[in-house]
């Protein structure tokens, strides 16, 4: 799963929505997911691991606030991929006339 | 970066006709080389080539290739898709503005 698909998932949507807005402490997002809390710990773990969401400790809580990273993500895969289809495009043409040449 | 879609487009136009150039565009092993992972879902000769990419440790996308003829000329427009991305983007997007306004309050 990448960072993307991690958001699929409609709870850890919410968990974005919510934390757009400013950053709160895991209890206080549990709070807003009745009788799921010990799900929301679990998504909170999985959009961590997919560099969604950062912590950082404040006294005994844990305060969870959004992480831009996966846009950096995206940018890489449309740098990486526009310079490779360029290059396929040229050897599209260089096959075109090896193509001409030999009939 | 459109209606949570994240793809990217390119075109470039070719001093032959649909038919030469779709015969060299069908050996892919020439020109593209595809990464393994790559498949080709649909073909339509002489206008448009549908391949599935799904090389390992990559997100799944999908890349469609359409050919048009212009005059003596062919224009080839290719459309890379970012499938997860496209379900993704909305909601990076959305929380991109949400931290805009964010930044910008007093």
């Amino acid at each position: 799963m990448n960072a993307l698909a991690a958001l699929a998932d409609p709870t850890r949507r919410r968990i974005v929505e919510l934390l757009a807005e400013g950053e709160r402490s895991a209890g206080d997002l549990a709070s807003e997911f009745s009788g799921k809390r010990p799900g929301v710990s679990r998504h909170l773990r999985i959009l961590r691991e997919h560099g969604l969401v950062r912590a950082r400790a404040d006294g005994r809580r844990r305060v969870y606030s959004l992480d831009p990273g996966p846009l950096d993500e995206l940018d890489a895969w449309l740098t990486h991929y526009r310079a490779f289809w360029q290059n396929r495009l040229d050897a599209l043409d260089t096959e075109v006339k090896r193509q001409r040449r030999n009939t | 970066m459109t209606d949570g879609r994240c793809a990217l487009r390119l075109s470039r136009r070719y001093d032959a006709a649909p038919a030469e150039l779709w015969t060299a565009l069908s050996d892919l092993d020439r020109w593209l080389a595809p990464p393994d992972g790559v498949t080709v879902r649909r073909a339509e000769p002489e206008r448009r080539l549908e391949l599935d990419w799904r090389p390992d440790g990559e997100p799944p996308s999908e890349v469609v290739v359409e050919l048009r003829a212009e005059g003596a000329q062919t224009v080839v427009v290719i459309e890379h898709t970012q499938i997860e991305a496209t379900r993704g983007m909305r909601y990076i997007a959305a929380w991109g503005r949400a931290m805009e306004r964010f930044d910008a309050a007093p």
